[in-house]
């Protein structure tokens, strides 16, 4: 069930045409904004994420019981409601997006920061779920070893922690990144489709399959080769984040 | 001998399973594809059909027409489709056999009354932001017809919308200044949205198309589905949301 819709899809690829077809402007500007859109919205989740990680895991307090289950929510909001609750805050008209609008006359739908900022609160709640269940495995005895050395609790985070959840990172840093790249309607939604500021990769699947099926696969079919290299070349960092 | 609980569970849930589609066996349900701008109307239409037709249920899939008819020729299962524009339906040719010319409707500039856009030349001023469908789209086709033969607007759209819903949900919203959406739309919601027309009326048309789904199990029902929507009631009903009907 998993393998089967991927060979599918790999039958139906125009080969002969693939490069004519991928290096058309709108394809090439969607693969170009998507690769770096999900890249820096990883890259801020992986900032903002691991600190909150670290936090949810050292700590077994009341706030961090209630804060836990908030930052996950994402993981379940479907793509639609993500959507319209980002318009909901940050629209033009939005709880938060009202007060910017009338101060600066700027406002963050229609603009590339609409879709990373979409791709940090779709994927982030990745990686401080993987991180945090890292933080957690991590052996008690060298933790306790560095507290009795008085070693603060950054210090502790800085040249213990990390290095030891480097893999557990590394896997919260892809899933979020792959959440990212592959969003597809709370960007529609809140960031709307323009070629080279908001038409991802995915709207340029999604628009190309109404009228040129060939350029959908083809497109699709990169999207596919991606992710399974970048599967492969992780393979050993995604084991090891699990291996408990 | 241990296989017989497995055997009455095995009839047990076939028993049940069979029972909804026993008991429902007379409800009639035709599948209609329509394109995006006809959800409001059509959804007023089957209302009036069903107090004449008790037991039938239309279940309606509101699309751009263009993802409709690439869902027709992958084997969607329909009865009946309707394209906001004959490039679509010609695209679901493979499946539609005879489609018949039935209303047009027209794109306009629609903008919030009151709002800051009150002309063309609005459109073009910074701060404004304006947008319209994907040119993969009846309502952006039209849109970019319309747009060559005006002239006017030089600046571009912030957003091309994969269909007219949800760029008339945006404007509504206050998302945006103006938008490219159907004069239907704008009737639609007359109490907020206001319209410039094109001066080029022809430009801005698009012709909807209607036609049976060939070997569609329900080809005979759905005719019935279709004599409803063609006749002079639901044409007249068509005309008050602001379709032209052609000739």
């Amino acid at each position: 069930m998993i393998l089967a819709p991927l060979v599918a899809l790999l039958t139906r690829v125009p080969w002969s045409t693939l490069l004519t077809r991928l290096s058309e402007p709108d394809s090439v500007s969607a693969i170009r904004l998507s690769i770096w859109s999900s890249l820096l919205a990883a890259l801020i989740s992986l900032v903002l994420g691991v600190p909150l990680g670290w936090m949810l895991a050292r700590s077994n307090n009341r706030l961090s019981s209630i804060l836990r289950p908030i930052v996950l929510t994402p993981i379940i909001l479907p793509p639609t409601v993500a959507g319209l609750a980002l318009l909901a805050l940050l629209g033009r008209n939005g709880l938060l997006g009202q007060s910017i609008y009338n101060l600066t006359g700027w406002a963050m739908p229609f603009t590339t920061v609409a879709v990373v900022f979409t791709g940090v609160f779709v994927g982030m709640p990745f990686l401080v779920l993987i991180t945090e269940s890292t933080f957690r495995q991590l052996p008690v005895e060298i933790e306790d070893a560095a507290i009795i050395d008085r070693a603060s609790e950054f210090k502790l985070f800085q040249l213990i922690a990390l290095p030891q959840a480097r893999s557990g990172i590394a896997t919260g840093f892809i899933l979020s990144w792959a959440r990212a790249i592959g969003e597809f309607g709370a960007t529609l939604m809140f960031a709307g489709s323009m070629p080279g500021i908001t038409q991802t990769w995915t709207m340029q699947v999604y628009q190309a399959m109404d009228i040129d099926l060939q350029t959908a696969y083809a497109l699709s079919v990169v999207m596919l080769l991606l992710a399974v290299f970048v599967m492969f070349a992780l393979r050993k960092q995604i084991r090891d984040a699990f291996k408990s | 001998m241990n296989k017989l609980p497995l055997l009455l569970s095995l009839v047990l849930v076939g028993a049940l399973t069979s029972m909804p589609a026993s008991r429902t066996a007379q409800q009639i349900t035709i599948t209609v594809f329509a394109a995006s701008s006809l959800a409001d109307t059509y959804k007023e239409l089957a209302q009036s059909f069903s107090k004449s037709h008790k037991n039938w249920r239309i279940a309606f899939s509101f699309q751009a027409s263009s993802t409709l008819a690439t869902q027709l020729n992958a084997g969607a299962p329909a009865d009946l489709f309707v394209s906001a524009s004959k490039v679509e339906m010609a695209q679901a040719k493979s499946r539609v056999g005879r489609p018949l010319n039935y209303v047009s409707n027209r794109v306009v500039v629609a903008f919030k009354t009151g709002g800051s856009v009150k002309s063309f030349a609005d459109l073009n001023k910074s701060g404004v932001i304006w947008i319209q469908c994907a040119h993969e789209v009846p309502c952006g086709q039209a849109a970019d017809s319309a747009l060559k033969s005006k002239g006017i607007v030089t600046s571009k759209p912030v957003s091309y919308e994969p269909k007219v819903s949800s760029a008339v949900a945006k404007l509504v919203s206050g998302e945006v200044d103006a938008a490219i959406i159907y004069h239907t739309d704008v009737l639609a919601n007359s109490k907020t949205l206001s319209e410039l027309a094109f001066s080029n009326p022809k430009s801005a048309l698009t012709q909807y198309q209607i036609g049976l789904v060939s070997k569609s199990k329900n080809a005979a029902l759905t005719k019935i589905f279709l004599n409803f929507l063609l006749s002079k009631s639901s044409m007249q009903v068509m005309k008050e949301h602001g379709f032209e009907i052609s000739k």
